[in-house]
């Protein structure tokens, strides 16, 4: 049967899409993270989340209410909505820079493995030489350094398309944050992928490729990249909660979001200094955080065993 | 199916591991079991005491040393021609000077020496002193604290080179005769004299490790170490501890009460307290605003708060427009409610500032607006509008810079939010890192700055002389010709009370034209364990450690 | 072998060499220099301080008499901002106590992580395998200045012979450890799962359990060798992050190591021991990596013949 239906073009993507789909924690996980993409983009528009940077002095600390479900910060501001805005951000830079990462890392190791001799030692003495440099050193020279042509490109965006500088400020002064993160971020995985890549090409069926006289970008796409995808896809989902955390690895360092703005990072660094005190400002993030990254984490298993060819005929 | 069979034989492997790994962890407990006293205890059974110093110390050696967490240690090894007080900070005690007598003026003083010995035995003279203060200020040694000395007649000018060191109003008159001569009347001079870079250095000590200029000379590690206060340096562990053990030379080794002291460096507020509940230290640094609800509540015994020569307050860059405007600077103070930043930020350990100078050694400026919010809110309104800008209307958007400090920032925040509120103005947060702050501050690349000064020494000068124009610690690019000529009258003034009245003078012209917001008096909130005696709450926070008891019977400070 | 072993030596010096020089000229980037104090120096005090240090040559005499001071003293400097403290002094006392966290964490995490890994591939896709890769991911995603202190309220503050943070008792090192530990676990165990899935559905483990081998052979010695390859790597770079780079941990639990150095000597611009502190790292990295390459090669003899350079 299932030979019938690899005749009629049922190609790896098409296999990966079906068993994708009837993989339940996978597509729960996939549900959960696009609500919580709309509730962190789309329902702070609506009027029914309050500001999150308005402070109210007289009601800080308040408990959990209708009008603060979450309760209130330090400042009295709005935790919920303290939340939601901190999870735009904090998903922002998780995607972007995971996707920065996921590009150089994939095409860099693949590279390297597969041509291997001298060139493959040449880029694997640069990653080690960038792994080396100590990533401090690098943010802090980054963040000073990319600071005035970011601000300058805030002014510029504002002047031109008449947003308010409060709605463009906190993502564009993360500009310096992608570039930094995903720039150090690719490194492990071009190791990985050169590991992979190196154990894949030594395989009979590349041997066969190769002798029946392919090109070589045709067996690096077609034949190794697929086979790679299953590691690649696994340590990219540990990858986006890795960035995210370096995000707020920053911010106990005092690098990061700038105040008033917060991410999920930064405010669960505030809630576990205030932990013997106001417990719950640490733990409404870390369960919005910690349920994202599990739903990633599921999500990426998913796509793993849908894009692992082998799996087919063990899950029927 | 066959997964599963696999499955079974997997888990009696684990099975059996998991006891083992319970058992060695037991074991591992068990060791640690055998002494069940906290390490505050045990140190209390030995006689020393431990105590939380905010950060690894930059130097031990008085002439390289800078920050305040080396002043404590310092003043611990090294003892100057007075010593402080215990419970009074207005009281001086002689130290190496038995003795001194000035002139009418003030101007020139003469310091008697006790006879005294190094750690090492040889004696204390009043050559060393003048080793010292030459040192310090020497041209080529590059005393990054030489201005304290400035007040000695000449320092300056040799400082910078262009006189000998003869002309410097420093004199050995035999080996136990020190005479001073100061560039005017200083009344104040003996509180000044409290500060670490008055203490003398023992010579043949440091021409022994490399000379007087060697910056970097290993005379002050431990080993190395001669000194003549009431400790000797023992070990230095960074980031770990550093240790002092009792001087049996020093000249009243009867009257001190520990056998030896450990500071600890621990920079984080919140790791500090927390050990300090697990009983690891009899004094702690700092408690942060965040924890002091719990601290209060945990060990209502060991908590203390005392007031602190500190004030906290923004600079304005005034060379900046719109901040050049003083009516645009005086609508940003009014605007800010400095009660609430008080009970709600700092949660209460702090006094709302209502002029720059923290009150203390019989000085205090009396500010004549009263605290209405409401009225104030509304003059700020109106002064904003006068300057162009009704309503916060095309104001530009300034910057504050803070340090990355949690506090600062969340004051920032705070104060972010009361502007845009009364004057609807927006202003942003730049937390800087500390060194990128420092220049910035000092380069003058700021619009605000959130700052802090705390006093080396208990007199007013200390917090008013900032603002002589051009002076190193300004840097607000503000200067008015009256203030400058009040705090040089001060300077020139040999009675005590006329020179308080020129400083008031002083500062009262500079608040008007407000370069700088003063927001609060910060005060100290520590723990202290109930063991601990002797220690009173002091202005300056120079607590002489000496006279500070850790009782060796009491009961266990930790809440385990 | 041996050859093998000589050439990476040869390239690790490179990759130090040009760290240096990489380190050397980006930290005299960064805004402010090492004598910033809180309050502003004058003029002639900055003059002379940058005379005695030799600061105020071009930024390429500099590093000319930075090596010449490595190769002809072995005198890896002053310290810049705690004056009158050797660089080697600082890292020989701050190495040790970090070697010993590392290797202890370490310990921990290959302990935990690999079985745990393994034990979730094999019974993929049932309880086991949701419960191991729910605690790795809470491992992952809970940060380390959360659990740091949360340990320390919990377990310090409460179990007799542990403590909060500090560094005077052996115990001490127990908690920092076990975060530490417990972080690399989860993605040792994310790792090891991803590889051994891999092997476990490959075409010689599926004869091997036609041919009937028994399953804990087929998993020890079958399978663990290629289903380790992605954990090894991650190991090696893993260690050395360790040793240099567990700041966060060692600020928590006052912990006398590497780490606090690196991040205050960046942040106060302490030129010299920012270098020696890079020095250090390099070398650990090309350590271990040298044996990340060997343990590749020795599980996976196919590399052997493509000289896995």
């Amino acid at each position: 049967m299932k030979t019938i239906r690899f005749e009629q073009g049922s190609s790896l993507w098409k296999d990966a899409r079906r068993r994708l789909i009837r993989n339940r924690a996978a597509m729960a996980s996939l549900i959960f993270l696009l609500l919580m993409a709309f509730a962190c983009f789309v329902l702070p528009l609506f009027p029914c989340i309050a500001n999150p940077n308005a402070t109210n002095l007289a009601a800080i600390g308040a408990d959990c209410s209708w009008a603060h479900p979450f309760g209130t910060d330090q400042l009295g501001r709005d935790l919920l909505a303290r939340v939601l805005y901190g999870g735009r951000i904090s998903l922002l830079v998780g995607v972007v820079a995971t996707v920065v990462a996921f590009v150089i890392g994939l095409s860099y190791g693949l590279v390297s493995g597969y041509v291997g001799g001298r060139t493959d030692a040449l880029m694997m003495r640069t990653v080690d030489v960038l792994f080396a440099l100590p990533f401090i050193v690098l943010v802090i020279v980054f963040s000073l350094s990319i600071e005035t042509p970011s601000r300058e490109l805030t002014s510029w965006v504002v002047e031109n398309t008449g947003w308010s500088r409060e709605s463009v400020a906190p993502i564009l002064g993360l500009v310096p944050l992608f570039i930094a993160i995903g720039a150090l971020g690719w490194l492990t995985l071009a190791r990985i992928v050169r590991t992979q890549t190196l154990e894949i090409k030594a395989q009979e069926y590349v041997l066969a490729a190769r002798s029946l006289g392919l090109g070589h970008l045709r067996i690096l796409f077609c034949h190794i990249a697929p086979n790679l995808l299953g590691t690649v896809v696994v340590y990219t989902t540990l990858a986006v909660p890795g960035i995210m955390l370096t995000e707020s690895t920053l911010s106990f360092i005092g690098l990061g979001v700038r105040a008033p703005n917060s991410s999920w990072g930064t405010l669960i660094k505030e809630g576990a200094d205030r932990m013997e005190a106001t417990p719950e400002l640490l733990f409404f993030p870390a369960l919005f955080f910690c349920l994202t990254l599990l739903a990633l984490n599921f999500l990426g298993d998913g796509l793993r065993d849908a894009l692992d060819p082998k799996s087919g005929g063990r899950d029927s | 199916m066959a997964l599963a069979r696999a499955g079974s034989c997997v888990r009696i492997v684990r099975v059996k591991l998991l006891p083992a790994i319970c058992l060695s962890v037991c074991a591992l407990l068990l060791a640690g079991c055998g002494d069940s006293r906290s390490s505050a205890e045990k140190a209390a059974a030995q006689g020393v005491l431990i105590v939380g110093n905010n950060q690894e110390p930059m130097s031990l050696d008085p002439h390289k040393a800078t920050a305040v967490a080396d002043g404590k240690i310092i003043s611990t090894l090294l003892e100057g021609l007075v010593r402080p007080d215990a419970q009074d900070a207005t009281r001086i005690l002689p130290g190496m000077a038995e003795r001194w007598e000035h002139d009418a003026s003030a101007t020139r003083w003469i310091f008697h020496l006790r006879h005294a010995l190094w750690s090492d035995g040889k004696a204390v003279t009043a050559h060393d002193f003048e080793y010292a203060y030459k040192r310090l200020l020497h041209p080529q040694f590059g005393g990054k604290y030489a201005e304290m000395l400035y007040p000695l007649r000449n320092a300056e000018a040799y400082n910078r080179g262009q006189l000998p060191w003869e002309q410097v109003g420093v004199r050995a008159l035999n080996e136990h005769t020190l005479e001073l001569e100061l560039s005017g009347p200083t009344p104040h001079l003996l509180h000044m004299l409290l500060h670490f870079t008055w203490s003398p250095v023992p010579a043949h000590a440091v021409e022994a490790h490399g000379g007087m200029l060697d910056r970097r000379s290993l005379w002050s590690r431990a080993g190395n170490w001669v000194g003549n206060g009431a400790y000797v340096l023992e070990s230095h562990h960074f980031n770990d501890y550093l240790s002092v053990t009792a001087n049996p030379r020093y000249w009243r080794a009867g009257e001190v009460c520990n056998r030896g002291i450990r500071f600890l460096p621990i920079v984080n507020g919140y790791t500090e307290t927390r050990m300090f509940m697990d009983g690891k230290l009899h004094i702690s640094n700092n408690v942060p605003p965040e924890l002091l609800s719990v601290a209060r509540q945990k060990c209502p015994e060991s908590y203390c708060q005392d007031p602190y020569y500190c004030t906290i307050f923004y600079r304005l860059n005034t060379s900046r427009p719109p901040l050049d405007d003083v009516r645009v600077r005086r609508a940003l103070s009014l605007a800010i409610d400095r009660n609430s930043l008080v009970r709600d930020v700092v949660r209460g350990a702090g006094r709302p500032a209502a002029s720059f100078t923290p009150p203390g050694a019989g000085y205090s400026v009396e500010v004549p607006a009263a605290w209405n919010r409401r009225v104030q809110a509304e003059q700020a309104r109106r002064l904003l509008a006068e300057a162009g800008y009704p309503e916060g209307r095309g104001f530009p958007t300034l910057e504050i810079m803070t340090t990355s400090r949690d506090v600062q920032r969340v004051m920032a925040e705070t104060i972010q939010a009361m502007w845009l509120k009364e004057l609807g103005i927006h202003v942003e947060i730049r937390a800087c890192e500390w060194t990128a702050y420092k220049a910035a501050q000092q380069n003058g690349e700021y619009d605000i700055s959130s700052s802090s000064w705390s006093g080396d020494f208990l007199d007013p000068a200390t917090f008013v002389e900032l603002w002589r124009s051009g002076g190193g610690n300004n840097c607000t690019g503000w200067g008015s010709a009256e203030c400058d000529a009040a705090l040089a009258a001060a300077r020139n003034c040999g009675s005590a009370e006329e020179r308080r009245a020129h400083l008031c003078r002083a500062e009262l012209s500079m608040l008007e034209a407000q370069p700088v917001i003063p927001l609060y008096w910060s005060e100290r909130t520590y723990l202290k364990s109930p063991t601990v005696s002797g220690w009173y709450p002091l202005l300056l926070d120079n607590h002489p450690l000496d006279a500070v008891k850790v009782n060796r019977e009491t009961c266990n400070p930790s809440i385990k | 072998m041996f050859r093998l072993l000589f050439k990476r030596l040869g390239q690790g010096a490179l990759v130090i060499l040009v760290l240096q020089t990489i380190t050397f000229f980006l930290v005299r980037l960064l805004p402010g220099n090492p004598f910033l104090g809180e309050r502003k120096l004058p003029e002639h005090v900055m003059a002379q301080l940058n005379a005695l240090y030799g600061l105020d040559q071009g930024a390429f005499v500099q590093y000319l008499n930075y090596w010449k001071s490595i190769i002809c003293h072995g005198d890896f400097g002053p310290s810049l901002v705690r004056e009158g403290v050797q660089v080697a002094d600082i890292i020989a006392q701050a190495f040790p106590v970090s070697l010993w966290l590392g290797v202890l964490g370490m310990g921990i995490a290959i302990v935990l992580g690999i079985p745990a890994g393994m034990l979730a591939a094999y019974w993929r896709n049932r309880w086991p395998d949701a419960l191991f890769m729910l605690l790795a991911m809470a491992g992952i995603c809970i940060p380390a200045f959360v659990i740091a202190p949360l340990f320390g309220l919990t377990l310090g503050l409460h179990v007799p012979g542990l403590s909060v943070a500090g560094w005077d008792d052996p115990l001490c090192a127990v908690l920092p450890a076990l975060t530490l530990g417990l972080i690399n676990a989860a993605y040792i165990a994310r790792l090891t799962r991803g590889g051994m899935v891999e092997v476990l559905s490959a075409d010689f483990i599926r004869t091997a359990w036609a041919k009937g081998v028994r399953p804990l052979r087929l998993l020890f010695v079958h399978a663990l060798r290629s289903g380790l390859l992605p954990a090894v790597s991650y190991l090696g770079p893993a260690f050395a992050a360790l040793i240099t780079g567990a700041f966060v941990v060692e600020t928590c639990f006052q912990v006398p190591g590497m780490g606090l150095h690196f991040v205050n000597a960046t942040t106060d611009r302490d030129y010299f021991l920012i270098q020696g502190l890079v020095f250090c790292y390099g070398v650990l990295i090309v350590i271990a990596n040298l044996v990340v390459d060997l343990v590749l090669v020795a599980l996976n003899p196919r590399l052997r013949s493509q000289g896995a350079a």
